[in-house]
Formats: C-alpha cells, structure tokens, sequence
C-alpha cells in the first residue's frame, strides 16, 4: 500500500522531502469539505497541510497512543498528548485512504513502543494512484498506467513456440483471402464474355470457355472452402492448447501462492483469474494478431480493386461505411444498456422470489402474503414496461438498419447501372464491384471493435501477470531443511495481523514440549485459529519467530513441515471422492490396513464397513450424505495416517452433539497420545486432558498453567469456566463430560 | 428491556481543545462520548445513542438515547449536529458532471454540498442503493456515501447521465 504520496511543489519547498517517512493525501478540510491536504510524518514529527499551508505541526515526542476510528463515509486520526494526557482529534479523512490512515496510526505506535515499523503483511492498493481508476481485483497494477506494449510483447514472448505455427495460419488466412478476392473476378469474366458478345447460339468455342470458366471458379471455391476448413481446425487447436497451457501455469502457480493470497481474493476472482481471463487472452492472440493482418489486407485489397474499377461508385461506397458502422455501435451500445436493465430487473424478481419460497413459513406466520404479492407485481410490472420498450425498439431497429444497408445497395445499383448503360463500365465488373462492396464493411467493423477489446485483453493481462509475478509470502528458504519433527514448538515474541495494521496477536511466548498436549482458550477473536494458522506456516510472523524443534520454521521444508502436521478443523472439508480417496489425502500411498487401522483409531471402522459399498461409498454432492460427526471422524482418520508428529484440533466437536462428541473425544484421545498438540476448544471441558492451557486475551498470553493453577488463580480462566458453568446450568444441559468437569472443579 | 431516554435538561455537551466531544449528565462526566444514529437513513435526527468508551451496566456502554435533537437547548444541539455531522460524512449530490461506465465501475464527477469530487462506484444495484421512490443512496469503491435525496429535483443532463446506471 503506496504510504508515500508525491506532495504538491509549495509544500516540498517548505520541508525536505529526504526526511518524509509518509505523506498521505488529507482529503477532508477544517470546515468538513473535501479539501486538498497532506498528513506528513517525518522523523520526529506530524505535519497537518491545507492546501499547501502548515496547519499544524506535533512534535512526535510529545505525542502517544496514536488511532484511527473510522465512522460512516470517513474516519479521524487521534493521538493522545503526553504532557495533558488529553485524546485530540488530529484530523479527518475520507474512506479512500482509510486504511492507510489505519496503518500510519499503527506504524507510530510502533515506533513509539520502540519497536520496528515494517510490517510483513502488505495489502496492495485497491485503486491506482496515478488515474485513480479501480485496479483490476486484487491486483496492484493498473492496466491504464503500465507499459501497455511491454504487456502484449510479454504474452506473445510466452507463446514464443507457437510463431511457427501462427505464420502457418496466417499464411491460410493470406491465400484465403486472396482466393476470395479472386472468386468475384472470374465471375465478373463469365458475365461479361456471355452478354459481351451478343452471341444467340451456343458455339463450341464459347461453349469450352463458358465450361472452362466455370471449372475456374468451382475449382477455386473448393480451395477456398478447403483452406478455410483447414485454417479452422489449425485455429482451434493452436488457441486451445495455448488456453490450457496458460490455465494450467495460473493454476500451478495459485495453488503454490500462500494462504494469506487466496483470502484477500474472493474466490469468484480467482475462478474468473483462470477461466474468464485466459480465454480473453486467448481470444486477443487468435483474433487480434492474425486476423487484423487479415482484415486489413482484405480491406485494402478489396478497396484498390474496386478504385480500379470505378473511383467515383467507390467514393459512394466508402464514404457511408464509416458512418453506418457509428450509428450502429450507438444503437449497439443503447440496447446493452436495455438489456442490463433487463437483467437487474429479473434477477430481482428472481430475487424476490428466491426469498419468498425459502421464507414461506415466515410469509404464511405473520400473514404476510399480501404484502409480498404487491412486492412481486411491482417489479413485474416495470419488466414489463422495460421489455415492451426493448421490443419497440427492436421492431423500428431492425427494418432501419436493414433499408441503410440496402440503400447504398441502390446507390450502388442506379449509378453502376447508369455506367453499365452509358459503356463506362461492364456488367461483370458490377457484379464484381458489388461483392467487393459487401466485403468491406465487415473489415471496418472489426477494427471499430479493436480498440475495446485490446482494453479487455489488457485488463485481463495484467490480471493474470499479476498471479504470475506473484512472489509468494510464506517464501521457501533457499536451503529448506528436512527435518524429522520430535515436536517442539517454541513462539517467541510471535506478532502477527492478516491486516497490517490491525494486529491480531502480539508477543506471544510460549514454549511447548514435546508431546505436550496445549489447549488455547479465550474469547473469540483472541487470536486462537491465528496461533495455528502460524504453525502450519499459511502464514509468516510480522515479528518475532517460530521455532520447531529450535529451527525457525521459515528454514523447514514446507511440504515436509505440511506432512508432519496434522489438522482436524470444526468444519471438515471432505472432498468429493470415495471415502478411501479422501483419507488417502494425507498418504497417498497408504496401505489398505493402514487405512482400516486409521479409521479404527478414529472410531470410524464400524459405521464405514456398515455403509453398502464400505470405504468405497461416494461422499459429496453427488454421493452419500454423512452427519457432522461422520465427516469428522473421517478428517481424524485422515489427520493421523501419516502420524503426524504435531497436532492441531481447531474446535474440531464443537459442531457436534454431546453423544457424537464423546465418540469423538475417545478417538482424539488415542490420537494425541504422544504427539505434541494444540487444541481449541469453545466448550472448556473438552480441554480437560491438556497438560496445559494458555489463555489468550486480545491477542496476548494472559495466563499460561494447568486446568487446576488456573483454577487457583482465579483469574480469566476462571471466569470463563464460571461463565460456562452458569450457562449450561441456564439452559439445563449438564450432559455427562460436562458434569464430571464441574464437579472436579467444585471439590476444589 | 425499556429504552433510557436522555433527560433533555440534564444533558451538557462540551468540546475539548482537542476536538473531542465531553458530557455532563446527572452530575457524572465523561471525558469522551460517541454519537451513533440508531436509523441513518430513516430517521437521522431521532434516535441518537450516545456511548461512552468504558462498558456500563447490563455489558453495554450507552448511555441513554436522545429521543429528538431538536428538543435540545441550542448550544447541545450545536454540538450534536457538528458531531453527527463529523461521524456521518455523507455529502449531497447536487450535480452531474460527467459519468462513465468502465469495467464496472461508474466513474463520475460531481458536485456536492461538501464541494467537488471525482469518484469511483461499482456498478451493481448493492452501490446505487434506492431508498424508495425518488431517493438515491451511492456507496463508492472505497465505501464513502452519497446521497441525491430527490433525483427527479436534478437537472436535466444529471439526470440523463444516471440513467445509464439506475
């Protein structure tokens, strides 16, 4: 995220440039206007401009606890003054740079706690900084500022071995062409030979040359349409493996980006990365390189033909085509607007339907039946009127468009015809001037068109360079370490946020022996999935480090830190597959035993073997449906085939009832059995088991001890065990497991 | 659970030199309030919670609601409008200058009550928000608001051009 704006000549007159650390755009004035100000940071202090104006400056030594609160349509920058202890509102700032605002405040604060000020995890900037248009999503750079030709030189570099083929093509497109152009001229002798003549009978002269004609032109017909057939497939074959090598280099490469890449992107951006864009390119090489060669020697030949013949019936044709095609895309361009109307308006009373029949109780319960009746007609009614709008106007256009078409066709016709009548010209040359006059709009049409999608294709270029060029944040050292985990985990000082300036958890130290069982208790949001997350490695540090079996884990080879590693989540993702497929996964060469031995750990056995087709039952959308609990037991059973030397239990029973759970907690009790683990768990009692429990509270370790220390200690623990307690008492749910912990704790 | 209307006498707004808001109520002060519309759009002067930093009884840290801005003495109510004001920037479209549809998003420049701006909207019916019958809601790129409270009250070329996306 760009942090330092290019500030206005006025101000770099007033402050030297070398000692800005952030200049960022104010773009809210005093009096709550949009204005055009700067909020710089230097070395040791805060400057506030408007419009080129020293409003303010802080001296950053008497200045603590810098924030941002963002409010609707804007937020404001706060810091806290270290002589009056009083909060003062620095200033305000739009949404637009809101996150920037955000990451400063959190920068300072950094810099005031005497920490470093880089921060790992950088979100790219959303829009361009340049032209201020939105940047393509996700990416960071603009498609209108890049070079554009250093953009289209790189995709034909990386189609490189596909030149010979591609002169191939536009070789066919070439001799297509020219064929084409030939067909009209042969015609045109044929008509002229026969009226030219006068002749009443049929000699065996003319009879040889009308048959050897015609053989001419048949015979150059069959090569046009065989060339056009064999330019086709070439086409078809040549664009589609290139669509599927660039598909599958995105893909490789998306699959080998962090974590942290796929979830600042929505995954409908990424499907559309690999199928929208790369067809777009695709279509940009097969349609724009070539083709445009073609169409415009077609164009040109076709125009330098007919100038030949006649200039002045060519002026008539030429002059109109330009403006016809304008007047076209116009109307074009008014029905996609009436179409996009059309489209909301459906998807909105398919939207209100959507919500009607799903919410059909709701409706009946509360009597509701008429409101939505008059909802439902109201929109119904405008699709009405829109789409009336659009037949209207499709009934005027269509015969419109067709009689301009077929007026230059007269033109053509009384002026051609008056030259064929007055011998300036032949009846042949007509005929062929015509078909020559046919051939040249669709050319101009083409190249009306090349602008827009030459804009689409870089988009979509820069789209997917972006993934390209991607280096990934969780990078493998250079010298990846194979190491055989014994399972000491050890976070030291780890701070880290998904958002930069928002840190989720900070200075964290905690030391996990190994075989260690740690359960992490704290509120939601604590930071709890994010210490796991750290230790699967989906994410870096953006400060401190973490060591497993005292190697920084940025130095262990991933794929074999991953297949140490075991997970069981709360929401299992089991993928469509037979069960064996799925718990496969993990070990792709496991045996048939291990496999059984696995699913019998994770009490898992009995109900697979009861299914009619056993571990070969098809799970998913289009295979059985398995429970909550089912699914789970196959994820443990899938954790602990390649015993794992390191576990991870994210609130993997918390979805499900206390029966299902108890069946699950035996399972997991095998599995942790002499692998260091770390559990977490909203329901305290299912953590009973664990050496120790750190308790996490706003990101930071409060308490760090056994179940019973921190009984003692009464301190947040404490708190949450009583909460819990309360709770279940409250809703009368004091199931076995959860009796059994609460009398442990009242004996004490 | 009954609403805690704010006593209207009672109340004594301030601000700090530092610009932030104070309060005076039933002979407690509290050094940092905030202001929060309980219906933005509906009802923007009705309705007003106003928070305190610290969590009061029942978990919750408002203070009471002010049932109407406009029953309060002057002076509070100056500070209450500066502060909805500052907390809830959503300035007026008056006109439309140019607008552009480009890879779906609608790039516009307008004029508006807080003066001039060129934004950036996506174009889907979640960013141009109706508000019933004549009334338009526009949440930008980056999540600023507009409002145009009466379309058919613009000119003729503004209304023109929003027809391209409404």
């Amino acid at each position: 995220m760009t942090l330092k704006f290019p500030v206005t000549k006025e101000i770099s007159k007033i402050i030297n440039i070398d000692n800005v650390d952030y200049a960022l755009p104010l773009d809210i004035d005093r009096e709550g206007n949009f204005g055009k100000g700067f909020f710089i940071v230097t070395k040791d202090s805060i400057l506030v401009f408007y419009n080129n104006d020293l409003f303010r400056e802080l001296k950053l030594e008497e200045y603590k606890d810098f924030t941002t609160e963002m409010c609707v349509g804007g937020g404001s920058f706060f810091a806290v003054n270290v002589n009056s202890e009083q909060k003062e509102k620095i200033c305000r700032f739009t949404m637009e740079h809101g996150a920037r605002y955000a990451l400063v405040a959190r920068k300072l604060q950094l810099r005031y706690n005497g920490k470093s000020e880089f921060l790992s995890g950088d979100e790219p900037d959303k829009k361009c900084t340049k032209c201020g248009r939105v940047l393509p999503e996700g990416s960071g750079v603009c498609p209108f500022c890049t070079d554009k030709k250093a953009i289209i030189f790189r995709i034909i570099r990386m189609f490189k071995k596909y030149i010979p083929i591609v002169t191939f093509q536009l070789f066919l497109l070439l001799l297509m062409s020219a064929l084409g152009i030939v067909l009209p001229l042969i015609y045109s002798e044929i008509v002229d030979n026969v009226y030219k003549s006068n002749v009443t009978s049929m000699d065996n002269d003319l009879l040889f040359y009308f048959l050897g004609m015609l053989g001419a032109y048949t015979l150059t017909k069959f090569a046009h349409t065989g060339v056009e057939i064999a330019r086709g497939r070439v086409t078809a074959s040549m664009s589609n493996s290139m669509m599927h090598e660039l598909r599958m280099i995105m893909f490789d490469k998306i699959q080998r980006l962090s974590v942290g890449f796929s979830n600042k992107r929505t995954i409908g951006d990424l499907m559309n990365r690999i199928t929208v864009d790369t067809v777009q390119i695709q279509q940009f090489l097969q349609n724009h390189t070539i083709s445009l060669i073609t169409q415009v020697f077609s164009l040109i030949m076709a125009a330098v033909l007919m100038f030949k013949m006649n200039w002045k019936l060519s002026i008539i044709v030429i002059l109109p085509a330009p403006l016809i095609v304008a007047a076209q895309r116009l109307w074009w361009s008014k029905i996609r607007r009436i179409y996009g109307q059309l489209r909301q308006l459906s998807s909105k009373s398919d939207s209100i339907l959507q919500d009607v029949f799903s919410g059909i109780k709701v409706v009946k319960a509360f009597g509701a039946e008429k409101t939505e009746v008059n909802k439902f007609s109201k929109v119904c009614n405008k699709y009405r009127e829109k789409t009336l709008k659009n037949e209207y106007f499709w009934a005027t256009f269509q015969p419109v468009i067709g009689m301009i078409n077929q007026l230059t066709y007269y033109a053509v016709a009384l002026i051609g015809g008056i030259a064929v009548l007055d011998g300036n010209m032949s009846l042949g040359m007509l005929t062929a001037f015509t078909s020559y006059a046919s051939m040249i709009y669709s050319p101009i049409q083409y190249l009306a068109d090349v602008p827009k999608s030459f804009a689409a294709t870089l988009n979509s270029a820069t789209r997917v360079f972006d993934v390209l060029d991607q280096k990934s944040d969780v990078p493998e050292s250079e010298n990846p370490k194979d190491l055989d985990i014994k399972g000491h985990v050890e976070y030291k000082e780890v701070t880290f946020g998904y958002k930069s300036y928002d840190p989720v958890t900070e200075e964290i130290n905690i030391d996990i022996k190994p075989g260690e069982m740690i359960g992490l208790v704290g509120h939601s949001g604590s930071g709890k999935t994010t210490l796991t997350n750290l230790l699967m490695r989906f994410y870096d540090v953006d400060g401190g480090a973490l060591y497993i079996d005292g190697v920084n884990i940025k130095e262990i080879d991933s794929e074999k830190l991953h297949n140490q590693i075991g997970v069981v989540l709360q929401e299992t993702y089991l993928f469509d597959g037979t069960i064996r497929e799925n718990i496969l996964y993990s070990k792709p060469d496991a045996t048939e035993e291990e496999i059984i031995e696995a699913c019998k750990t994770a009490n898992a056995h009995d109900f697979i073997t009861n299914f009619p087709d056993g571990y070969d039952t098809r799970i998913g959308e289009r295979g059985h449906r398995l429970s909550g609990g089912e699914k789970q037991r196959i994820a443990i059973a899938r954790a602990i085939i390649c015993n794992p030397r390191i576990l991870i239990l994210d609130e993997a029973t918390a979805s499900l009832d206390t029966e299902n759970e108890l069946v699950i907690q035996t399972a997991l009790q095998r599995l942790i059995e002499g692998r260091t683990t770390v559990a977490i768990a909203h329901r305290l009692s299912t953590l009973k088991n664990a050496d120790r429990l750190v308790v996490l509270d706003h990101g930071r370790v409060a308490e760090i001890g056994t179940h019973n220390e921190l009984i003692d200690k009464k301190g947040i623990y404490y708190g949450l065990v009583m909460a819990q307690l309360n709770m279940n008492r409250l809703l009368g749910d004091e199931d076995t497991t959860d009796s059994q912990f609460i009398d442990e704790i009242k004996k004490k | 659970m009954a609403i805690e209307f704010m006593k209207e006498n009672e109340i004594r707004f301030g601000r700090t030199a530092g610009g932030i808001l104070t309060l005076e109520y039933m002979g407690e002060s509290y050094p940092d309030v905030v202001l929060q519309r309980a219906f933005p759009l509906s009802k923007p002067m009705e309705y007003i919670s106003v928070k305190t930093s610290a969590v009061h009884k029942d978990m919750s840290n408002e203070l009471g609601i002010i049932r109407d801005i406009r029953l309060l003495s002057d002076e509070n109510r100056t500070h209450v409008e500066k502060e909805l004001a500052d907390r809830y920037f959503v300035p007026i479209i008056t006109k439309i200058e140019t607008l552009k549809d480009d890879f779906g998003h609608v790039y516009m420049d307008v004029i508006t009550d807080a003066g001039k701006r060129s934004i950036a909207v996506p174009n889907s019916p979640a960013n141009f928000i109706k508000l019933g019958g004549n009334r338009l809601l526009l949440i930008d790129f980056d999540g600023n608001r507009y409002e145009i409270p009466e379309i058919s009250a613009l000119d003729r070329k503004s209304k023109k051009l929003l027809e391209v996306v409404i």
